[in-house]
């Protein structure tokens, strides 16, 4: 079987948004929205300032993707049965079936999923499904981060570069106590003084 | 180090950092900005203005039909779409603002359109690379409603924006009129050129170059007025070449990696995978900087500084390396001209005809060294060597480096010392405690700074752009390379002091005369373009009538925006502008002419600071609109002068660059490259030794051969040796009583300069401008974020909204840079506060840099 996930080293994320915009690029994303969004201290995309006081600060970015939960709450409120996990792991959104309803967004933790208004169907991360799919290695946002922070790939293949990672580092995952078993698994490279 | 090592950040609660947010910027009130929390998407989508063509990319998860689940599991799976979007070739392209990074790009083409791009394949898949202002570039940029599409000559005020469409026949016609009419009436140097660095091709660099030549005008240089000079110049007395650097690879393996003024984590965001790639083997990283740079925010250790003072610094850290006999004697004895005898009186290097003396304390007497040949140096750009280093070159190894001598030298009796000893004098007067009152760093961490450098070793200096923008912006280079010196860090692999380097000024250094000067027995007139405003104002030293830019964004990128309207554009009857974009330069001109940018350009070879690969770039969609190349139209307007055949303009733009830039190159390391080849492959590096360490011969391109860590030709300037004076406008003078914050203008992580800032998914991050200020310092002025400021000196003002930040020393303000007076309250624009003021060390050495960081301000609320 295969069982996708991303594995994010926030030591290496510097803020750049290329994932966001390198995403919006291949995806065809409305103006204004954002399948991986990259969150400051303050949960914004934008203005980003360190939580701290000065000299005694600090600076996080998060990228957030949809998380490709094993418990993904938002599936069950469709009321069209137009999203779904797939076998590999991969939520997605069937934009034929999608009515553009918010029964799925509002049941999401991570505000990963939203309404483009203009298409009338909600939009999130599909994990570059169609790359993965017809052969190619990477996400867009995997392939384009210009610091490596991003791996996507395999939990089920000991082998995988994603399984490695969760092996040898403390891994944690966003939002966890929501039950929902989030497969987005955040590291750093370098540990923190 | 505590303060650095407590700077670092701890990892807020999974809770504090929910993702949820709908009510914007905690509590600091309405967001100033729309964010892209859910509650706000909506809000956020009117912000950019639309691509003119919004590229169809591919049909995703659009129907089940498409479902081409290859080795997927059964089951529910689907849909998906296709792997790429719809296209109908792929062509290389090398993105090249003045992000220097020159990324390899992959677009995807179909029906001549740029549907997406993916980095492209470089041999060392480390420089595989793309960014966000690429990406944006090639989807946005390209075809922005913004482009200048045609030849346009203005018919009302300048400025006004009335245009009138004309052909290029029409526009070369009125060029070669009015060119023609100031050659006749005021001589040919009333014809001027000034090109800058928005595209890294080599004819968009040197096209100023090649016009005033080709027509006997004049060129202003760039280098200066760029702003990045400083640097260039504490190289070039002690080094002879202006910059250099090793491979960013050679970071694995430096122990320690100071760094001052770097903040690669935004500015060179394709490169600075390297750092966290040293670190992560290993590499103790310590960011000198005022602000908590998102490069400072990923290091190990952040040293907070006093704006402009980062070479009194290095004094201090050189005290402690000296007190404590840390330094590599045997390096300064034979690879520097630190045994070199200068007299007590003149301060001047002791010479008996050509030859250099050295006290020998074994002999005492004094001994003769002679001056290395100019054939047996490197010849820069190259970095080869010819023959072996004379003996008559070499220092014995009994010479003083320090003492005081009573010597006689052609019959006359003077007292000298070894030029080392004026470094042990005037670091002297630098204890910790006293570069720590100049710097306000703590005692602690200079001491700690000195030890870490001198013992974790290999141990590598980064200096950069952050220094170079002061008035003093030369002084750090110049101590970093002489710390290095005494330490014997020069020329060692993970180590040395690294600021640019690679291919990108080589090419630039070394493409053939012929090509650079296309009309044979005529030649170009330079003038120092960082005086260019007061020498148009003043019509000195000759009549300036015309001024043609190209590849700069001269409306925004300079100092002093009063003087350029009030007196300087008034006295240039004809300004000629081409560019991608209508920006703000271009608006205040008379013709403006369509640019091709990267993916239309005929042919180009692109070369970048982080590497030595060569880049050929093929035309990848054709022109848009009635765009074209600056080699085009410099083609256009010797054919119309009737001299494009007798010149080397009569080439196409690929011949020309096989003749001049790659098989005509003065460097053996770029002749190396077969032409063909790089057409074929796009990517060749050039011969350049990997790893690449620079200084590796350790012979010198200055007067000595030597490293010259004593430079007797600026002892008027009290630069013999590093030094440190306060900035021009130091927050310490009492100007600072009326202004007392330091102006910094650094750019963001979504820009290069002035050429993202209107793109619609930039537009997405940074929607509009921001000045970023300490909460200290909004709190004294009862400054919020949000609020709308005024910012102001004695030379201007503008208006901007603020941001209250923790990032920045208190008495620093930030706007950030590359925004257009359009952007702004009133269209007001902060240029207008920046000073150009020169240096006199600076100009003996070279020519005085812009320094737009050092320019104090005082703000309060509008």
């Amino acid at each position: 079987m295969t069982k996708y996930a991303f594995a994010i080293n926030l030591h290496r994320c510097v803020g750049c948004r290329t994932c966001t915009v390198s995403c919006k690029m291949e995806n065809t994303v409305a103006d204004g929205l954002q399948r991986i969004r990259v969150l400051n201290d303050a949960g914004e995309t934008t203005l980003d300032a360190p939580a701290g006081v000065y000299p005694n600060v600090s600076f996080l970015w998060r990228p957030v993707p949809c998380q490709h939960c094993d418990e993904p709450p938002c599936i069950d409120p469709c009321p069209v049965e137009a999203t779904w996990k797939r076998d590999d792991g991969v939520v997605v959104v069937d934009k034929e079936l999608c009515i553009g309803c918010d029964s799925c967004i509002k049941m999401c933790p991570y505000d990963a999923r939203f309404l483009d208004e203009t298409a009338g169907v909600v939009d999130k991360c599909d994990l570059c499904i169609h790359r993965l799919s017809n052969g190619e290695e990477k996400t867009m946002c995997e392939l384009c981060c210009p610091n490596r922070a991003i791996t996507v790939g395999d939990l089920d293949d000991p082998e995988s570069a994603i399984s490695k990672i969760i092996a040898e580092n403390n891994v944690e995952r966003y939002d966890e106590e929501a039950g929902t078993q989030p497969n987005v698994y955040y590291w750093w490279s370098v540990k923190k003084a | 180090m505590t303060r650095g090592l407590t700077a670092k950040g701890e990892v807020r609660p999974w809770s504090e950092t929910h993702v949820r947010n709908e009510s914007g910027r905690g509590d600091e009130g309405a967001s100033m900005l729309p964010s892209t929390s859910r509650r706000s998407f909506l809000k956020l989508a009117g912000v950019g203005a639309v691509a003119a063509i919004t590229p169809q990319v591919l049909t995703a998860c659009s129907t089940q039909e498409k479902a081409t689940d290859g080795g997927a599991p059964l089951g529910k799976s689907g849909p998906v779409g296709t792997a790429q979007p719809d296209y109908d070739r792929v062509g290389r392209c090398t993105c090249a603002p003045n992000c220097v990074g020159s990324c390899g790009i992959n677009a995807f083409v179909k029906d001549d359109t740029i549907v997406k791009v993916e980095p492209a394949d470089f041999p060392d898949e480390n420089y595989n690379r793309i960014c966000l202002c690429g990406i944006s570039n090639a989807l946005q940029r390209v075809y922005s409603p913004d482009r200048i599409k045609y030849p346009m000559k203005r018919v009302g005020e300048r400025g006004s924006g009335e245009w009138e469409r004309i052909s290029w026949e029409e526009a070369i016609d009125l060029i070669c009129e009015k060119m023609t009419y100031n050659i006749e009436n005021y001589g040919p140097t009333a014809n001027s050129w000034l090109g800058m660095t928005g595209n890294y091709g080599i004819v968009p660099q040197c096209f100023s170059g090649m016009m005033a030549s080709t027509y006997d005008g004049t060129q202003w240089t760039n280098f200066g007025i760029m702003g990045d000079l400083g640097c260039n110049m504490g190289w070039i007395p002690t080094t002879g070449v202006q910059q250099d650097a090793a491979d960013w690879e050679d970071m694995l393996g430096s122990k320690t990696i100071i760094m001052f003024g770097c903040n690669y984590a935004e500015t060179n965001k394709q490169e600075m995978h390297f750092l966290f790639d040293a670190q992560e083997a290993g590499s103790r990283v310590i960011v000198v900087d005022p602000r908590y740079s998102r490069t400072a925010a990923k290091a190990d250790v952040w040293i907070p500084i006093r704006p402009g003072t980062d070479a009194a610094l290095m004094m201090g850290m050189m005290n402690c390396l000296i007190a404590d006999n840390k330094i590599d004697t045997d390096y300064i004895r034979s690879n520097t001209n630190g045994a070199f005898l200068v007299d007590a009186a003149t301060r001047k290097l002791v010479k008996d005809g050509d030859d250099y003396l050295v006290w020998d304390e074994q002999e005492n007497a004094v001994a003769k060294v002679s001056p290395l040949s100019d054939d047996l140096k490197p010849a820069y750009p190259s970095v080869q060597v010819q023959g072996e280093v004379p003996d008559a070159c070499d220092v014995p190894d009994t010479a003083a480096i320090t003492g005081t001598y009573e010597i006689e030298v052609g019959g006359e009796k003077l007292t000298a010392s070894p030029a080392f000893q004026a470094i042990v004098d005037s670091v002297a007067a630098y204890t910790p405690e006293v570069a720590s009152a100049i710097c306000e760093v703590s005692v602690d961490d200079i001491v700690e700074l000195a030890r870490a450098y001198a013992e974790d070793t290999p141990a590598k200096i980064q200096i950069s752009q952050g220094t170079n923008r002061y008035w003093n912006g030369h002084l750090p280079t110049r101590a970093a390379i002489q710390m290095a010196a005494i330490t014997g860090n020069v020329g060692k692999q993970y180590a040395g002091v690294n600021w640019a380097g690679g291919g990108l000024m080589r090419v630039l250094f070394s493409v053939n005369p012929e090509g650079m000067a296309p009309r044979e027995g005529h030649a170009a007139t330079a003038l120092p373009g960082t005086q260019w405003m007061d020498l148009v104002a003043s019509q000195q030293p000759h009549p300036i009538k015309l001024i043609w830019f190209n590849n700069y964004g001269w409306g925004t990128q300079g100092p002093e925006g009063r003087k350029l309207v009030e007196e300087v554009l008034p006295q240039l009857d004809f300004i000629i502008t081409t560019d991608n974009i209508l920006n703000a330069g271009a608006e205040m001109s008379d013709l403006v002419l369509p640019a091709t940018s990267y993916y239309e350009e005929p042919f180009e070879v692109v070369t970048a600071w982080s590497n030595f690969y060569v880049q050929a770039r093929e035309q990848v969609i054709p022109p848009m609109y009635e765009a074209k190349s600056d080699y085009e139209i410099g083609q256009m307007v010797a054919e119309r002068f009737g001299i494009k055949d007798e010149t080397a303009w009569k080439h196409d733009a690929k011949e020309w660059a096989r003749k001049y830039v790659i098989e005509g190159n003065a460097a053996p390391e770029f002749r190396a490259i077969d032409f063909d080849e790089l057409v074929e492959k796009q990517v060749v590096r050039a011969d350049f030794p990997s790893p690449y360490i620079p200084f590796e011969s350790q012979r010198f391109a200055t007067p000595s051969g030597k490293l010259e860590i004593y430079t007797d030709s600026l002892v008027d300037f009290g630069e013999e040796v590093a030094a440190f004076y306060e900035p021009a406008e130091s927050n310490r003078q009492e100007l600072a009583a009326k202004f007392p914050l330091t102006f910094m203008n650094a750019r963001t992580v979504y820009t290069t300069h002035s050429q993202h800032v209107n793109l619609p998914w930039i537009g997405e991050l940074i929607p509009e401008p921001w000045i970023e200020i300490s909460t200290a310092d909004a709190q004294d002025r009862g400054i919020a974020t949000g609020d709308v400021v005024r910012v102001f000196n004695d030379r201007g003002e503008y208006r901007v909204k603020a941001l209250v930040t923790e990032e920045l020393k208190p008495g620093c303000v930030n706007q950030r840079q590359g925004w257009w007076p359009k952007h702004f309250p009133e269209n007001s624009h902060y240029r207008d506060l920046l000073h150009m003021k020169l240096n006199p060390a600076q100009d003996a050495i070279f020519e005085t840099n812009f320094a737009p960081y050092d320019n104090l301000v005082e703000i309060e609320k509008a």
